[in-house]
């Protein structure tokens, strides 16, 4: 249901309206400045565009050419704050996450924003209500009442179902990955820890270019930046980063288990949404949209329908879907009516058949614009052309696998197809 | 033998947006 064109952030898995118009909405609280800074792929500015103005929302929106994780996005918003307020402090959302209660979240960043104006970085952490296995969490230095802050002790990653027992009951918390930071602060704390990061941002970022509300980060620059998150490259080695201890519902909806607890069930269990009709069974989940989607008599489905695809899995294994994404997104990428060069679809479905993992990229580059890339020893690029037309520099260095010109790769509609891969040196 | 390795440039020469997916996989043996 997600996908490259439309990501979850856009979809409407918990309620009437999109994650991200539910999260423009919780910082229309009053602790909030009302204009927000998102920082989104320049592929998806029209949906972007679309929502803000849904929900009557104003921010400012910094796109980027390519994915760089969530520490280049972070320094991103935090140099455009700091040319609005140097004393800016920023609440780091993901937009794709569930907090129902706006007033209780509102409530934890004021009782943090004080610890963030003084410099340091205050993580949330959920109390667990559950052994949870999809979540990372945290340890505080010591055991926290809710509203109250600690160090941080450690990180965990998602952990198995017995460590999992364990950390609830030594006092874990959830980590959320909403971080509440003053902007210089936080700059000067990537500067001493990545500083090759910051340069290539602040680059990217003052040689943006800037359409009324919206910056379009310089391709070049931001090509340089290091892809790495900020738990990575910040929060496991300062020692800034806090911890405060909130007991609000959220969900990252991270799994259709997830988004199935979300739900109201009838008095079976079951529960549906979109036209969707669940008889004879107990503790069904059915996601539909508008195709009408029927169980019976079957118990503990999760069904998701959509115009493309119908998923049925068990519930509770949620967590395995996320090892098909790859061939999934392989498999929408090359729909048997386009016509494309077949060994280059065969080379990389082979690669997919065999438990190879490729890597997915959707990059959009604006008029004029140009992007360099490095293609490691031993690994080939795909490249897949949706929309627009590219021209391929340097290629007479590679082997080219399409047919369509010297370089030049313009098809459209339809989809365009090359290989770039080294050739053999002798 | 592949050289370690290489660089390529895309260009947008037009005015619509260029939009790509790229697929990143090992290379097949040759």
């Amino acid at each position: 249901m997600s996908t490259p064109e439309k990501p979850k952030p856009f979809l409407q898995l918990a309620g009437e309206n999109s994650l991200i118009q539910q999260t423009l909405r919780r910082c229309q609280q009053p602790v909030f400045d009302r204009h927000a800074i998102i920082v989104a792929s320049s592929v998806h500015q029209q949906l972007l565009a679309t929502e803000l103005s849904n929900c009557h929302a104003s921010a400012q929106v910094i796109l980027e050419p390519e994915g760089r994780d969530s520490c280049a996005a972070a320094l991103a918003g935090a140099f455009l704050a700091l040319q609005r307020d140097p004393q800016a402090v920023l609440m780091m959302l993901a937009a794709d996450h569930h907090i129902p209660d706006a007033e209780a979240f509102a409530t934890a960043v004021e009782l943090a924003k004080p610890h963030a104006e003084a410099g340091d970085i205050v993580s949330f952490g959920i109390k667990p209500n559950t052994p949870a296995t999809g979540y990372g969490y945290i340890l505080p230095a010591h055991p926290l009442a809710i509203g109250e802050m600690a160090k941080i002790q450690r990180f965990a990653e998602k952990p198995d179902a017995d460590t999992a027992q364990k950390f609830m009951a030594s006092g874990y918390l959830w980590n959320s990955g909403n971080l509440l930071f003053s902007a210089a602060a936080f700059i000067a704390e990537a500067t001493r820890l990545v500083p090759e990061l910051v340069t290539a941002i602040s680059d990217a970022v003052q040689n943006a270019r800037q359409e009324n509300h919206v910056w379009h980060l310089d391709c070049d620059a931001y090509h340089k930046v290091p892809q790495i998150s900020v738990d990575y490259a910040i929060l496991e080695k300062t020692d800034k980063v806090w911890v405060m201890a909130v007991d609000y519902d959220w969900s990252d909806i991270g799994t259709w288990d997830a988004v199935a607890q979300l739900h109201n069930t009838d008095g079976n269990g079951n529960a549906c949404h979109g036209k969707a009709l669940a008889n004879g069974g107990r503790n069904n989940f059915v996601h539909a949209g508008d195709r009408l989607t029927v169980l019976s008599h079957v118990d503990d489905l999760i069904v998701v329908t959509t115009q493309d695809a119908v998923l049925v899995t068990r519930k509770g294994a949620g967590e395995c879907l996320k090892h098909l994404m790859p061939l999934l997104a392989a498999a929408t990428l090359f729909p048997e009516n386009i016509p494309m060069d077949s060994s280059a679809i065969s080379r990389a479905g082979q690669s997919l058949v065999n438990g190879e993992s490729p890597v997915v990229e959707r990059l959009a580059l604006g008029s004029r614009q140009s992007l360099q890339r490095q293609c490691p020893s031993g690994q080939c690029d795909h490249l897949v052309v949706v929309g627009g037309a590219a021209t391929i520099d340097e290629a007479d260095k590679f082997r080219l696998s399409n047919q369509v010109g010297p370089s030049c790769l313009k098809q459209k509609p339809a989809i365009a197809f090359v290989t770039i891969m080294k050739k053999r040196c002798s | 033998m592949f050289e370690a390795e290489a660089s390529y440039r895309i260009r947008n020469d037009h005015e619509e947006t260029l939009q790509l997916i790229v697929i990143r996989t090992k290379t097949a043996r040759q």
